[in-house]
């Protein structure tokens, strides 16, 4: 296993070096950071020329490249171009803020996913399976914009029809949360987290409802699980021992996957409810097409997919004995 | 097995803490709609607000939350990094400056007594700085204060946005404590745009100023000074104790950074925030007006849109060509559509060097009245014949030109199929050449000279002060990009900076103006109407479409009882 894990971190190392570059060189050509700063008026001249001095701008692509490089490893990716501002804690803040809400909105799905999932199994065509199926056909459906200015709106007519506030729409924290104490300032920032979690939560659930329904028919319905059966196993142990960890599998593939992406951030919940997490973050460093701050975004998202898929793998060997990797 | 079962136990574990914490999130928040005791948000004090009768009784202090729709990325409102709407609209009621902008386009001393008094030559200006001015630290405001902000923008060193005017001064020299005077190498009209804001010697001197006030104004000389910066959420400003005016009503202003306007609608209603200034569009005002208990200012901003025309291109060269499509563009009808949604008052713009909501404003523009009988007939005069497709031909030359602008700004998009249907009318080709914002700006726009584009639609940003626009309408300006020259109107220019007399210095501004207005290298078709929306329960807010933005007189603000 030891061996398997260092082969896999050792060739994901050309495959980072290889997207590093690719991308580094194709944002560096879409457009030139300081092209917005040269249209408006009066911005002097100099100090244009002093940014781009600084930040390498005039040099062959591949030095600007160079530079990156040594930025990256030996001062936390760098500073911003027009700023000169410290990459690293913007970017940890974004993290840690996208983190709170995926792990919650992933929890949250998988556990409601998994327990609709394997009922729909096994209650195969009853009305709950027609209307779980039904309802996780909405939810691949909903656009996400959609569904999470629905829900702002609700939350607003709430407020205004009761006067009571269950969910703050927009933000992380009230101003001076902090200031009136841990118990208050944990449960604001549940008011406030809570509405885009439900919102990821919705879409994620649809999908690995789906997963978990179908590969705990195709195990139900396997010989092993007639076995257990017949051997006069207690229903409840022939479901989660026999079929349910084997119906993992292809779970595991598509939740470990769909986390590693889902911490580069999810762009739309992040805007909507204003979450300033690592969606934003790419967005807006794109926007203002400077190099650094999306090459730091990418190298924390690639990294993170590579070791996502590295545990999806590791995972897999302990539900099924039978893989082994060394 | 047991490796199974662990994970289990804790996403359980996880969901259980979720749910009960969710539970007391709800419990948490019916506390906090009861006004006073705990809360201490904005919610809680509209809840007092609105139970009370007796409106219009100012409350002491209170906070406000102000939606804005970008963080800044510096708070130092001098550097380029720092020369953003997202920070002036902070810093504005934190940092003084010899003079201030008022709503209606003129200057008014903030910091100094009086006037500047300026002698002609030598061009001399000597600033009396109020007795009582003082920092919040409590240090007075004195004339090295002024000293010190002036080799601060000329240092080379420092990013600073611009130094127009500064790089002027040859010599600082302080009377006394309170009295400074500046002697500049030639007359510069437009002083009183100097000086704002003024910095704090000695809190900044010998400090890297790139760096000093990247993250918190450490000093501050207005009514408010900075307190917190939470990235990413909000930033906060506080009361200035040892403010030396009248001083601030509020305890303190929030701004909140939520980018998305509709969320920052959903927020005002759910008064989660208590005022906006976003970009208007005309669903959005339409969102807000059905709020109640919302009041809106509109006014016509200093952003200008307008079409310019690529003297680098032929047939574009030639007047009658640019008459013929000035004719053929109904800008009444692109400002009654696209504008008077948002604002009622809103006009086409009429000339280049003014804005309609100041005094100097003279409408030389209008001779371009819509007219598409007029536009043919002026192609046809030429000697330009209807081709193929109803489409005129000058010299053989079909009359077709690329129409360059921003993709992705609905209003523009909106713009272009408009103006697209009204010149096929007058038969003249025009075919979309949209690119987002950074490429057209960065890489189209100032290849004007070689051909990049024919005709381009985009935004001026004016300021009270012509004379940054100087640049754009002479023959070599920096940022003259469709290679439009005409001596007459960049000598006329040139004089501007040196006419000391105010009517006089408009005089030759319009008539510069009205020379550009025979020779249409640019068409301005409006200005973008600027938006201000606040819960009621706060007075003071007043809408200033100048530079200084809608916190210029932060501390009359109050909230009412």
């Amino acid at each position: 296993m030891t061996t398997f894990i260092i082969r896999r971190l050792l060739f994901s190392i050309p495959v980072l070096i290889a997207a590093s570059m690719l991308i580094f060189f194709s944002i560096s050509i879409a457009g030139d950071p300081l092209g917005e700063l040269r249209t408006r008026p009066n911005v002097d001249e100099g100090t244009i020329e002093r940014i781009a001095e600084r930040k390498h701008l005039n040099d062959p692509i591949v030095t600007q490249y160079a530079y990156w490089v040594r930025d990256a490893f030996t001062n936390n990716f760098g500073t911003t171009t027009l700023s000169n501002q410290p990459i690293w804690p913007d970017l940890k803040r974004a993290m840690w803020n996208t983190l709170q809400l995926i792990v919650a909105a992933e929890v949250l799905a998988i556990v409601v996913a998994v327990a609709v999932g394997i009922l729909s199994a096994r209650k195969q065509y009853s009305l709950f399976d027609y209307t779980a199926t039904t309802l996780s056909f909405l939810g691949f459906s909903m656009p996400v914009f959609w569904l999470a200015l629905i829900l702002q709106v609700l939350a607003v007519n709430f407020l205004e029809a009761t006067g009571t506030r269950i969910f703050f729409t927009a933000g992380l924290s009230s101003p001076g949360a902090r200031a009136q104490g841990p118990v208050f300032f944990v449960v604001d920032r549940l008011q406030h987290l809570a509405l885009p979690i439900i919102t990821i939560a919705a879409i994620s659930m649809a999908t690995y409802s789906r997963y978990t329904r179908a590969s705990m028919l195709e195990v139900i319905n396997s010989d092993y699980v007639r076995t257990a059966r017949a051997k006069g196993l207690e229903e409840k142990k022939v479901i989660r021992k026999h079929a349910f960890r084997n119906a993992l599998i292809p779970l595991t593939t598509v939740i470990t996957l769909n986390f590693g992406v889902a911490i580069g951030g999810a762009v739309v919940t992040e805007t909507v409810f204003a979450l300033n997490g690592m969606g934003a973050y790419y967005i807006r460093a794109l926007g203002s097409r400077d190099v650094y701050p999306v090459m730091a975004w990418l190298m924390i998202v690639a990294v993170l997919v590579v070791v996502f898929n590295l545990l999806a793998d590791i995972i897999y060997g302990y539900l099924d004995p039978r893989i082994r990797y060394d | 097995m047991g490796l199974i079962r662990k994970p289990a136990h804790w996403l359980l574990l996880l969901v259980t803490l979720s749910m009960l914490a969710a539970a007391c999130g709800g419990g948490g928040g019916g506390a906090s709609s009861e006004p006073a005791s705990e809360g201490g948000g904005a919610a809680s004090e509209t809840g007092a607000a609105s139970e009370s009768t007796d409106a219009g009784q100012a409350a002491e202090g209170g906070s406000v939350v102000f939606g804005a729709d970008q963080q800044p990325d510096i708070m130092n409102p001098t550097l380029t990094a720092g020369n953003l709407f997202a920070t002036t609209v902070i810093t504005m009621p934190l940092l003084e400056g010899a003079y201030q902008l008022l709503p209606d386009f003129t200057y008014q001393p903030q910091l100094i007594d009086g006037e500047a008094e300026t002698t002609q030559d030598p061009f001399t200006v000597t600033y009396t700085i109020k007795d009582e001015a003082q920092w919040s630290d409590g240090e007075p405001i004195t004339a090295q204060d002024f000293i010190f902000t002036w080799k601060t923008y000329v240092n080379k060193k420092w990013d600073i946005t611009s130094r127009d005017g500064y790089d002027q001064i040859t010599d600082g020299e302080a009377m006394d404590d309170k009295t400074v005077r500046f002697t500049f190498d030639k007359p510069f009209a437009p002083y009183k745009v100097l000086f704002s804001p003024i910095l704090p010697q000695h809190e900044l001197q010998g400090k890297n100023f790139n760096q000093v006030w990247n993250d918190e104004v450490t000093l501050s000389s207005g009514p408010f000074e900075f307190d917190s910066w939470q990235k990413g959420q909000q930033a906060t400003i506080k009361r200035n104790e040892n403010y030396y005016g009248e001083p601030a009503k509020l305890d303190e202003i929030s701004f909140r950074f939520l980018e998305d306007s509709n969320t920052q609608v959903q927020s005002l209603q759910g008064e989660e925030i208590d005022m906006m200034y976003p970009q208007p569009q005309i669903d959005l005002v339409e969102q807000v007006s059905e709020i109640e208990g919302v009041k809106a200012e509109t006014a016509a901003g200093t952003v200008w849109e307008h079409l310019d025309f690529n003297f680098a291109v032929p047939p574009l060269d030639q007047l009658f060509v640019r008459q013929a499509i000035a004719h053929g563009i109904d800008r009444e009808a692109l400002a009654e559509q696209l504008i008077k949604p948002i604002n009622p008052d809103a006009v086409p713009l009429q000339n280049l060097i003014y804005v309609n909501n100041q005094a100097e404003y003279e409408p030389h523009f209008d001779q371009y009245n819509y007219d598409p009988d007029r536009a043919r007939q002026l192609l046809e005069e030429n000697g330009c014949t209807e081709g193929d497709g109803g489409i005129y031909e000058c010299d053989g030359e079909p009359l077709s030109f690329r129409y360059t602008t921003t993709a992705g700004n609905e209003l523009r998009e909106l713009q272009l199929e408009v103006i697209q249907a009204q010149l096929s009318e007058i038969g003249i080709d025009i075919k979309s050449d949209i690119g987002d914002a950074a490429t057209v700006f960065a890489d189209v726009l100032p290849s004007g000279a070689d051909g990049a584009w024919d005709l381009f639609n985009f935004a001026w940003v004016g300021s009270p002060d012509p004379f940054g626009g100087n640049a754009i309408w002479m023959c070599e300006g920096g940022q003259n990009y469709n290679s439009y020259c005409n001596e007459e109107v960049t000598d006329l220019l040139r004089k501007t900076n040196t006419l000391l007399d105010p009517a006089e210095r408009a005089a030759t501004y319009n008539e510069a103006d009205a020379l550009m207005a025979d020779d249409l290298p640019v068409l301005p078709l409006y200005q973008k109407p600027t938006y201000f929306a606040w819960n009621e329960r706060i007075s003071g807010p007043k809408e200033n479409p100048t530079q200084a933005g809608p916190t210029w007189n932060a501390g009359e603000w109050f909230l009412t009882e």
